[in-house]
Parts: C-alpha cells; structure tokens; sequence
C-alpha cells in the first residue's frame, strides 16, 4: 500500500474530480476532504476488504476495476459486481453492525481515495446538510445497484421462463 | 347503364345450367343440419325455398315461411372464405431428392360460381382480396379467387343480428359481382329482377333468358330493399370508431367483456373476413415425403401468441382486445378498409351472445373513466 | 476507357447495344449520373465536384424533367431531393423505381428525418444524404451507388442466366415454398447455440443488416432466424441458431452437406444510412449479438461515414459470449469503444460483471444525435432504452428487433401482429417511438 506521494496533486482537487460530489456544495467536498485520510493502490488481485470485517472506509474509486465477490463452494470465487472509475465501493461504513457484506478485489491496478466513515458519519450528524448530501448519494447508488441486481436475478440470458 | 332485367325460377334453373355448362362448380345456399350452408346447386329445388332462419345473440333456428321465396334468409355461419380460404388445405408437397428437396407445384383449383351471395359477402371477398393480393399474392387464395363468378342476391329482409347499413356494406350489392338478384314475391308474382355487373355476366343473364323488366318490377324490387336498409336491428356507431379503440387498450371494459367470453374462437371462425392461419409441416413415417399445410387459426387460441415461456396474449382480456381492435381499427391501418362487413354472424354463433356493436357502444360510452 | 472483349462486358440496359466500338472491341460507357433539385447552386455544385469524375452528368430543376431525363437516358445513379415544388421527391422516386427496378436512387435533403429514412428506403432509395454534404461525402456517395448500380446488374444477369438454365425446385409452388440450400459448415458457438453457413439460394439478391430467413427442417418445420454474417460476403448466408425447440433442435442438428430450405430475406433493415454522421450506439444482449452482427460488419466497413461507435455487449456468462474472437478483433480497434459484461462470472473472469444496461449511463457518445440498436430479451431491451432515453436520445432514434410466433414471414398468417403491425414485414427493426406501446401495453 503506497502512501500518497507527496508530489501527486492535493486531496482535495481528486476528491473535488470524483463524481460523488458532484453536486455538493464548496463547503460540503472540503467537509469531506477532511475526512480523507489517503489515497491509496491497490495492485491487481489485491483483496481490498473481506467480507465479515470491520466496515469504516468508504473507497472512491478513482481508476482500475473492482470485484465484488462470495467464495463458491468447491474453492474458487463468484463474481456478483465490478465497480469502476468513478464509483463509490461500499455503504456498510453508514449502518450498524458496520460489517462488509462481500469480498473486495482490485482486478487490475487501482487507485482509490480513502475515506474515514467513522469520521464522515461525525461530520454528518453535526452538519445535517452534509449529512443529507452524502446519503442522498450513497442512496442513490444503491438503488441503481438495486435495479441492476433485480435484472441481474430474473437470469434474462438463460433457460426459457 | 344496363337495362333491369327480369327471370322468373324456371330462368333461374336455366341461370345455373348456364354456369353450370360453362364448366362451374354452382354452389349456393341449402339446407343441412339444421342451418343454412352452402353446398352444390343443380337447380332451384337445391335451395332453401320456403325457408327463412330467426337469428339473435347466441340463438339461430331455421322457420318455415309461408311462401315458396327462394332467397327468404340471410347468411349463415360460412361464408364464400369457406372455399376461397379454406379451413384447411396442403400448401405444397414435397420430397426428398439428390438435390435436397423439391416441391410439387400445388393442383388445379375448381372453378366456382357462388349463387346468392349477400352484399356482405360480396364486401368480405373485397376485404380478403385486399388482405391475400395487396402485398405477397397468397397463392392458395389467389388461384382460387381468380375466374370466380358471382351471382349477388340483394337482401329486402334484415337478418336478426344484420347491421350492414352502418357499415356502409349493405343491403344493397353496389359492386364486385357479375349479376346481381333481387326477389319480389308480391301481387303480380314471384319474379327475380336482374342486373349484370360484367360481360360474362351479361352473356349468362342471355342465356338464361331474362327479358327486360316492366316499369313496376324494378321499382318493386328497389323499394323492399331501400325499406330493408331503414328496418336494420342494430347499428354499429363507426364515427371515430377506429381512433376510439387505439386508444382504448387499457379500457376497463375489455375485463368487463372477458368475463364472458369463452375465448371459443366461434366468432373467429364464422367471420367472413378473419384470415389468420396455422402452417403445419408434416411428414410420412419415411421420412421422405413432407407435406406444409395451412390451417384456420384463431388469435382466440391460446397458443396463438406463442413465444418463449408461454403465450404472449395469456388472459381473455387480452385477446378479445386484439379481436375486437383488430377488427375494427387496426385492419385500417393494415389494409385500408374496416375488417368487419356488419353481417352479424361472430353475435349469432357467440355461444354466449357477445354482441360487438354493444361491446364497441360500451367503451364509447365510458371514456371519461380512462 | 477499353475493355477487351471476353473481358467484363458492358452493363446491361438500352445502351449495352451501342457498346461496341468500331473495331468490335466492348467500350465501357461513361456511367450516367442524374441529379433532380429544384436549387440550382446544388445542381452546380454536384456537377462541380464529379467534374473530373469520368461521369455523365444531367440535372433537373423539377420531378417531372428528372422523370423523363430518365425515361431517356436510363442513369445508372439518380439523386433526388425530397423537398421539390410541383411533384414531390418520394414521388418521383417511387416512380423511377417502378419503371427500372435497376436504377440506384440516392434521396437527399435538408430536412433530415428519421421517418423520412424509412419512409424513403421502403420505396426503394438506396441510401440518404443529408443536407448540407461535403464534396468528400458525395463523391464517396456516388461511388457507393454506382458500386451497388455494377452489383444489381450483375444479379440482374445472374438471374437471367438461372432462369435460363432451369426452374428452381419449388418454384411454382408459391412463396410459401422453401428453397434447398447446403450447409456449407456448422460450428458451436455455446452450448446451446449452433452457427450454420449456407450456400445462398440461386437468384440470391443479398441481405440488409437486421433481416431474417425463415430456415425449413425437411419435414418438421420452420423458424425465422436472423441473418448473422457479413453482408458483403455474397458466397455464404450465415445464421446463429439457439436451440428452444423441436425446429430449431432439428436446424442445429444438421451437418456440412445437409440441406435447409431457405425463404427471405423477410423484415426491414437497420437505418445505417440514416446513421451516418452520428454516435451509433450498439447494445447487444445474450443472442441478441447474433442479428446486430451483420450491422456492425457494415459499421466497420465503412467506418469514416459514422462518428463515434461503441458496441455494447452482455451475456450471461463468460461460455454464453458470441462470436468470442470477433470481440476481441473489435476491440482491438482504436477506432471503436467496445465493452463486455457478463450477468455472473467467477473468479478468474477479468472484465466487468452487472447487467449490460450498467454500461450505458456512463458510455461515452452524444445524445442529441446518436442513434442506437438495440437486441435482446424483451426485458433487456426495455431497460436498455430506458437508460437510453434517460441519458437523452430521441426515441425515433432508439432502433429494437422484436421477436414474435412468425408462422409465414410474409404478413399472411396474421401471428406476428402486434398493434397494427405486422412484426416479419414491419419489422422486426422498429423505431422505439413507435415499439414504445408494444413494450408498454401489456399483453397487447
């Protein structure tokens, strides 16, 4: 894991280049850009976060390409989504027990911003506008994942129904 | 503008000698099994003489009148599709050769001559000449139409479930055929005035020996079917009709009416102008002769909307929609006329008396609900 | 220019009699093109641009001038422009269609609609030039008329020498007869899906991208299967064949040198001339890839006439993909903006994994103009041309091939209606703008 090199542009303008704060208001990203602790690399097949442990960073993913995954029975790995460029990976950060749900895995180098969710959850109960914002968003994503996923199940491609 | 002509019944038997001698199949109106159907004419003894028939919803029953009238009935459940569109018939035959396959071109179509065909059906051939000639000729259609002599009967007596007139098809044959009949049975006697619609026409009307109509017969015969036209039982409300129903897919009333419907495929299969058919390809136990033969289908049938997984009109609702609306706006778009010839038969055959005047009448009537 | 006798002989039509030259050598004539537009600066600048071009060129100012220069002097290209006083272009076209089924017509305009493509293509225009064009792009549009205008006369002879030989067996017995055709090779591409190469039937005449045969198993039935190969590839008819069924069992079940009963090519053809000058997004689903094949053989093809093109494919999983190595030839274009999704994959899987309709709202195209064709599940297409509208496309330009229970392909049996369309001879190429009802109307 490489610390951020220090030559490489500030926090704030990658945060500011990241489709999740599109939107957000001068006062609001710099909020957020506090709660980033680093920016950080992750080489292909490295395991970003296992499902089951403690869940306190929000990742933005700022290039490269991520599985999300459950080990299948008999070894290997089932592939349920890949995030992307531009993607936010991961909400259990913002609800108890604060647990990963899946595996995350880098499948090709990726850099991603790091954000303290412990932090960011902070920030959003004193500051209830921030605090909207960032679920409004987080909302968001997961009803598009939602969709994706439902589409996913009705299995469209397979035996006829 | 051909002089009016008259021929009384021995004219008429000579009529269907002529057709006869020129090489026709004569068929016309008899009686069997208790119903009006068409079957062969050898003379004017072969036809439902002193016959009329009571239709209503869901009820048709054969009476005998108190005269000897020859044409004293309206139509019913077959109609002249019966032979140029049959129920069923062998598209080609095949076998297997070095090449592949070859396919035996199809048999010689009979000649038919129709006598006592009501201007509905005269209207429906029309609309199936536009659905089986206007694009791709069916063939099967087509040698079939090609040479067919008409002989019209004008109708002086709505059938109890006829509406012609509001569909702009009746009671009076205006074109398509190569004579035209009206029969006046009154005071001075039982005559049948007579108009050609073509040359041959013409020549059979000579042979038959029609004579020129006096000044009384032709008035005669125009009145009872001008009084035919006021008498109708119903009419179908066609103004904005076709628009009405485009918009109307998700009408109510199409759950309304699938309560009743039996989805029977009855309506399909008396109607004059349905056309949709199965093709079937079979074989021998050889497996070397293969035959493709095209069956009547009916859009009532579940199977008809087949995809993947199921049908794709599942629900009665849904299908007696596509009846109702294909009929009567999208045959519009299709091939340019109505589907429908308002000659009452899918309300007589419906088991359940399914009426589509009052089914089309009822979802005009609730458009606010939409 | 000369060609020796024996050599390629002149173009068929009332001219090929004056070909010969003096010394019995065969002269090629000088290809005749005619250009009808009521603006005479277009006249002059059409005539200005083909100038050196070794052309004939007459023009008209009107459609009644344009028709009997025709009549006269039978052109071997004609462009029409649709917006005329007096007879109007689609009029004219129609017209010089009927009387020489031959001619190539190219439409153009200034007004340019979609409606106006299809409405233009089903009489029978070869292509469509938006106004205003570049010298470049009317040159390039002659060449590929009066490239067209060589190959409808050769299958004019063509047809003329099969006639000559003898009736195709079958013939006679209607269209309703299939045609006996070889399987020149078979190969699996999934597990349940077989590709079968046909040699084309005589008379052949091509295929337009997005069209379908019905394909005819001795004895046990038929099924109307997209046309799948390249469509330059005159030798070979190319299908990809999904087993659902006892038809298609049969189909799939047949070897190199078996023989399928061929009827079509039935259903209209994906609108690449209207595309030309835009974003053409292609979004293929599962099988789907199999009818959008042909289309992105012409879109490669020609690819300088299109702007952006991204093709957008998602199958189940990675053993359900079609046409693996022709993905990978795509994507290995720095010309095309190709991805791939699988619905599930496992471990080893590198590319991405969510529904294809993922890969829309973030592709990279413009949704004032882009044009998009669409083919997959009903399901799939329906949430494909929601993202699509959601980004901003216009629904007349949102293309899908629906699938029906066809029984004849020839809008005769009546089981493809949906609405008032006939799917095998109104489509199965709609425009989302009128397909929105057959997506939308259940049951319908």
């Amino acid at each position: 894991m490489a610390a951020q090199d220090p030559s490489s542009p500030p926090v704030a303008d990658l945060l500011a280049a990241h489709p999740f704060v599109v939107g957000m208001d001068e006062s609001q990203v710099r909020h957020v850009a506090e709660c980033v602790s680093r920016v950080e690399q992750f080489p292909t097949d490295q395991v970003i976060f296992r499902s089951g442990g403690v869940a306190r960073i929000l990742y933005l993913i700022r290039r490269g390409d991520v599985a999300l995954e459950v080990p299948a029975p008999g070894g290997g790995t089932r592939i349920v989504g890949t995030l992307h460029a531009g993607d936010a990976l991961g909400w259990s950060w913002l609800f108890p027990p604060y647990r990963w749900a899946f595996d995350a895995r880098a499948l090709s180098p990726t850099e991603a911003l790091v954000i303290d969710g412990e932090k960011l959850r902070q920030c959003a109960t004193t500051d209830h506008e921030l605090g909207y914002q960032v679920v409004w968003r987080v909302a968001r994503e997961m009803a598009d994942r939602l969709q994706a996923t439902r589409l996913q199940m009705l299995d469209v491609y397979g035996e006829r129904r | 503008m051909t002089p009016v002509q008259v021929l009384d019944r021995t004219g008429l038997d000579r009529l269907i000698g002529a057709l006869s001698a020129r090489g026709y199949r004569v068929l016309g109106p008899t009686v069997r099994d208790g119903a009006i159907v068409y079957g062969d004419l050898a003379a004017t003894s072969d036809l439902p003489v002193g016959w009329t028939d009571r239709q209503s919803p869901g009820n048709y029953r054969l009476e005998r009148r108190d005269d000897d009238a020859l044409f004293g009935y309206v139509v019913g459940p077959q109609s002249p599709k019966t032979y140029l569109h049959p129920a069923e018939v062998v598209v080609w035959a095949g076998e297997r050769t070095a090449r592949g396959f070859a396919m035996a071109p199809p048999p010689e179509p009979p000649r038919y001559a129709f006598v006592g065909v009501r201007p509905c059906e005269l209207a429906s051939i029309g609309i199936q000449d536009r659905v089986f000639l206007g694009g791709e000729r069916d063939a099967v259609y087509g040698n079939r139409r090609e040479g067919v002599f008409l002989v019209a009967v004008n109708c002086t007596e709505p059938g109890g479930t006829c509406f012609c007139a509001s569909m702009g098809t009746g009671p009076a044959a205006v074109a398509g055929y190569d004579i035209v009949l009206t029969e006046v049975i009154d005071g001075k006697g039982h005559y049948f005035t007579a108009e050609s619609g073509s040359e041959r026409g013409a020549e059979v009307l000579g042979e038959a020996g029609a004579a020129e109509a006096k000044k009384g017969q032709a008035k005669a015969a125009a009145d009872l079917v001008e009084s035919a036209a006021g008498r109708m039982g119903r009419t179908m409300e066609t103004a904005g009709l076709a628009d009405l129903l485009r918009q109307s897919l998700e009408h109510p009333h199409w759950q309304e009416v699938a309560k009743r419907c039996l989805t029977c495929a009855n309506c399909t299969l008396v109607c004059p102008t349905c056309f949709c058919a199965n093709v079937e390809d079979t074989t021998d136990l050889t497996g070397r002769q293969a035959q493709r033969v095209r069956r009547w289908d009916s859009c009532f049938n579940y199977e008809f909307s087949l995809i993947h997984g199921g049908p794709h009109r599942a629900s009665a609702a849904a299908r007696y929609r596509q009846w109702m609306t294909h009929k009567l706006a999208w045959w519009f778009d299709q091939f340019g006329t109505s589907g429908c010839v308002g000659c009452g038969r899918c309300i007589t055959w419906c088991p359940v008396g399914i009426d589509i005047t009052a089914e089309a009448a009822a979802i005009r009537a609730q458009q606010e609900v939409v | 220019m000369c060609t020796e006798s024996g050599g390629d002989p002149a173009p068929l039509g009332p001219d090929a009699g004056n070909a010969a030259g003096g010394n019995g050598v065969e002269v090629q004539p000088r290809q005749k093109i005619l250009v009808i537009d009521d603006e005479e600066v277009v006249l002059d600048s059409c005539r200005a641009i083909l100038a050196d071009g070794g052309y004939d060129i007459t023009t008209a100012t009107d459609g009644d001038e344009g028709l009997r220069l025709a009549a006269e002097l039978s052109p071997d290209l004609v462009f029409v422009d649709v917006k005329m006083p007096g007879l109007p272009g689609m009029e004219v076209l129609e017209r010089l269609r009927s009387t020489d089924p031959t001619i190539v017509a190219i439409v153009i305009t200034g007004y340019a609609t979609v409606s106006l493509a299809v409405e233009a293509m089903k009489r029978g225009a070869f292509d469509f030039l938006p106004k205003p064009f570049t010298p470049d792009e009317f040159r390039e549009m002659t060449r590929r008329g009066l490239e067209r205008r060589t190959e409808v006369l050769a299958q004019a002879r063509d047809r003329a020498a099969a006639e000559a030989a003898g009736p195709v067996p079958g013939a006679g017995a209607g269209p309703m007869a299939p045609v006996p055709c070889r399987v020149l090779g078979r190969w699996e591409e999934t597990y349940d899906t077989v590709s079968l190469a046909l040699d084309p039937p005589p008379g052949w005449q091509g295929f337009r991208p997005g069209q379908f045969n019905m394909l005819y198993a001795f004895g046990i039935g038929e099924s109307a299967i997209s046309i799948s190969g390249d469509p330059a590839d005159g030798g070979r008819l190319l299908h990809t064949i999904r087993k659902v069924g006892k038809v298609t069992e049969s189909l799939t079940s047949l070897q190199r040198g078996d023989v399928v009963g061929v009827r079509g090519p039935f259903g209209t053809p994906w609108p690449l001339g209207y595309a030309a000058g835009r974003d053409v997004v292609v979004v293929a689903g599962g099988i789907g890839l199999a009818p959008l094949r042909p289309a992105i053989h012409e879109l490669l093809a020609n690819r300088d006439r299109y702007n952006r093109v991204l093709i957008l494919i998602g199958a189940r999983t990675s053993a359900d993909l079609l046409y693996p190595e022709e993905i990978q030839e795509w994507r290995g274009r720095f010309d095309v903006d190709l991805q791939v999704t699988l619905d599930s994959a496992t471990g080893g899987w590198r590319g991405r994994v969510g529904v294809v309709t993922t890969l829309i709202p973030r592709a990279e195209f413009d949704a004032d103009q882009a044009v998009a064709m669409v083919v997959g599940p009903e399901i799939m297409m329906r949430f494909a041309a929601a993202e699509l509208l959601h980004r901003g496309m216009s629904p007349s330009r949102l293309f899908v091939s629906m699938e029906r229970n066809m029984k004849c392909g020839i809008g005769l049996c009546g089981h493809c209606q949906v609405g008032s369309k006939f799917v095998c001879r109104d489509g199965a190429v709609f425009g989302y703008d009128e397909a929105e009802t057959m997506f939308q109307v259940r049951e319908v």
